[in-house]
């Protein structure tokens, strides 16, 4: 079953970026599958695109039977998004912030305080959980959002760059989670320019770049794509 | 601060960050475009100041103390402004914030913003302002000789120096305001002496606008630099005690207990309790809201006090505060957009419509009971409850089309629209044509029938619709 269907989609941002340019593809439901691609490349825009956050110039993309251009707060409803260079609501404690996306998200009271004690322990947040989110450490507000991204246990999940800014230790628990997560037949979508990371927990590869989707690849078949690595190595420009 | 950098240089970094700042923000076009807006505005309320038929002196203290007013909101607004500037750019990726990571002074840095701000609001607002003022009287078509014979266009650099001088003295005092924590001994103990001075002042008359007339221009100007300098003075060192205060790191969940209180079945409610936790906890907490509209408010009881001392007019004054008072609109506006944007739940199931409504509903729950707060007092021991509540309708039906008009041309910025000179001259034109027949009816309200009263009340209820129709269109815009 698909998941995810992109269909030719283009997106020239107002400025004359050429952000996405007819990109297509298509995830199954329960598949690990990563973005790669250098900075720029545009993998953020690509999710902003799958999440409804922002609007296509052309082209078609369906999330879980919803039109993204459409239905974008249906497609959030029902996915978790963890974005890149965010910051949690930065006047309120995790505990707020979480009881916030409880309510946003419409999860029952005691059901949420379970899943925020759990999310507290796992991650180290316990000692945190009343301090205002703007006072944390940038790690400490990653795993915050982190875990508002996994609070109502979507079926598909949108994860930009999720490790920057945590600790060897950490990195590897959530590597962990994010496996026994993908096992119970969710779909993770990883978006990052670390291809270690991504050859680690995906399935499979779309790689990106200038906009384009040059290539999708399975990860035990990438050992022969030494044309990604070098791209990943020099700045985007892929030698022909 | 390091030896290898002067304070001209550093002065110079603080220019071309605020010059790019804005013009990245606005567009260069957009944001040169202000100051022939100010002097527009500034042209057409010169050319009608001789209607005032009051004398030069009196015309003085009226323009000086609007020019200090705005020199104090600009002071504390810059202050205030830091948690927004820190959620949009970070804590250090700005000049004033360079101690945390080089080698330079915090009070340095201070001292440099603010003759940086100075210069800055010099150009841009005080000389539109002043040359638009005296060209405004020197070409005018009202007949005034009292007041057209003592101007001369030599006065213009006069003017202007006065000007940046009682435009600093403003921003001293919101400097030094913003500084003072009144939980501190030395906060109140400098607030206390604010404070009574004023009452003192006040009690030998010295701030009646005859006494204050007497006073010669250059005994003003040396007064207000005096001052300047231990407000300053007073804000640096307490700025730099602030280094002593640590941050009360443990909060309670506030939002919990207002979501279990009000059980908030939509999205933009869920906002609204957010929302709320963000100004009471951010720089200033919920006495930023009470003193930047209470800036207008006395802004406004400064101009009525002063219209009827000209005129001596027995005005009906339900009208003339009900209007004046409904321009605490913009400051409410501008605080609901401070602490975050229509992108700020993009990655949530909440739509930019929502947005918008939680907006609404936190002007509804904040802006209109405040400004009925501000209202009662200066009306209802003056007039009849009819009177009153007719005022109070044009007021809350004011405060809607403004914010109406704020949110369709500034949407969720309104820093941008401040200084963009057409969406700004739009907005001030679409407020002038609602308010000034108010007030022309509330200063000569006596003379006309009763049945005008009723009619400006219903004029005050289709301003209220004419915002409710902006906003509704906002939101289906939006959705």
């Amino acid at each position: 079953m698909v998941d995810i269907n992109v269909n030719k989609i283009s997106k020239t941002y107002t400025n004359g970026t050429k952000a996405l340019e007819d990109v297509s593809f298509e995830i199954d439901s329960g598949e690990f599958y990563g973005l790669i691609g250098v900075n720029g490349a545009g993998k953020t825009t690509l999710i902003n695109a799958l999440t409804g956050q922002i609007k296509l110039d052309s082209g078609e993309i369906s999330v879980l039977g919803f039109d993204a251009s459409t239905e974008g707060e249906k497609v959030r409803a029902n996915v978790g998004i963890l974005p890149e260079k965010e910051s949690p609501l930065s006047f309120m404690t995790p505990e707020e912030y979480f009881d916030f996306i409880g309510d946003v998200r419409g999860i029952e009271q005691k059901e949420l305080n379970k899943k925020v004690n759990s999310w507290a322990e796992r991650l180290d947040l316990v000692d945190e959980m009343d301090s205002m989110n703007r006072h944390l450490s940038r790690g400490q507000q990653q795993k915050v959002l982190f875990a508002g991204t996994f609070l109502h246990e979507p079926e598909v999940v949108f994860i930009d760059e999720p490790l920057a800014n945590l600790d060897p230790i950490i990195q590897e628990e959530l590597k962990d989670y994010l496996r026994e997560y993908n096992n119970k037949g969710n779909t993770i979508i990883l978006s990052t320019h670390h291809l270690e990371v991504a050859t680690e927990l995906c399935e499979k590869l779309g790689v990106m770049n200038n906009g384009t989707m040059i290539g999708e690849h399975n990860v035990e078949d990438l050992d022969s794509h030494d044309d990604i690595r070098e791209l990943l190595t020099n700045n985007g420009d892929l030698d022909e | 601060m390091s030896n290898n950098l002067s304070h001209l240089k550093l002065f110079k970094w603080f220019l071309k960050e605020e010059w790019r700042l804005f013009t990245s923000l606005f567009g260069e076009k957009r944001f040169i475009s202000f100051p022939i807006v100010i002097f527009v505005l500034s042209l057409i309320l010169g050319a009608a100041a001789p209607i005032l038929n009051a004398g030069i002196e009196s015309i003085s203290i009226v323009y000086f103390s609007m020019i200090v007013l705005f020199g104090l909101q600009t002071g504390s607004i810059g202050f205030d402004a830091r948690d927004s500037i820190k959620n949009l750019l970070g804590d250090t990726s700005r000049i004033l914030f360079a101690s945390k990571t080089l080698p330079i002074k915090k009070r340095t840095l201070i001292s440099l913003f603010l003759l940086k701000d100075a210069l800055f609001y010099s150009f841009i607002f005080l000389a539109p302002i002043t040359i638009g003022a005296i060209v405004g009287l020197f070409v005018s078509p009202i007949e005034s000789g009292t007041l057209v014979n003592s101007v001369s266009l030599s006065m213009i650099p006069i003017l202007y120096i006065s000007s940046i001088i009682s435009f600093i003295f403003g921003v001293s005092i919101g400097f030094s305001i913003t500084t003072i924590r009144l939980e501190r001994i030395s906060g109140i103990i400098i607030f206390a002496s604010i404070l009574s001075s004023i009452i003192v002042m006040n009690s030998y008359n010295l701030l009646s606008l005859d006494a204050l007339a007497s006073i010669s221009l250059l005994k003003w100007l040396i007064g207000m630099s005096i001052a300047t300098i231990s407000f300053i003075g007073i804000g640096l060192i307490q700025f730099g005690n602030s280094d002593n205060i640590s941050k009360k790191s443990r909060f309670n969940n506030h939002y919990n207990k207002m979501s279990k209180l009000i059980n908030p079945k939509n999205n933009y409610t869920t906002i609204v309790l957010k929302n709320l936790i963000d100004i009471q906890r951010s720089a200033g907490g919920f006495l930023k809201v009470i003193f930047s509209t209470g800036v207008i408010v006395f802004t406004s009881f400064i101009l009525i006090y002063f219209m009827s001392t000209f005129f001596g007019l027995s005005p009906k004054p339900e009208f003339i505060y009900g209007g004046l008072f409904s321009l605490i609109a913009y400051p409410i506006y501008a605080i609901g957009f401070r602490y975050d944007s229509l992108d700020s739940y993009s990655t949530l199931p909440i739509s930019r419509a929502d947005v918008y409504k939680s907006k609404l509903l936190l002007f509804t729950v904040i802006g209109i009971p405040l400004s009925i707060i501000f209202y009662t007092p200066f009306v209802l021991t003056d007039t009849g409850i009819t009177s009153y509540l007719q005022g109070a309708i044009v007021l809350t039906g004011l405060m809607y089309y403004q914010f109406g008009l704020l949110m369709y041309l500034a949407r969720d910025n309104p820093t941008e629209f401040l200084f963009n000179g057409f969406l700004f001259a739009i907005y001030s034109i679409g407020t002038l044509i609602f308010i000034i027949p108010i007030l022309i009816i509330g200063m000569y309200g006596l003379l006309f029938a009763t049945s005008v009263s009723s009619m400006i009340t219903i004029y005050g209820l289709i301003a209220g619709v004419i915002g409710a129709i902006l906003v509704y269109t906002t939101i289906i815009e939006n959705n």
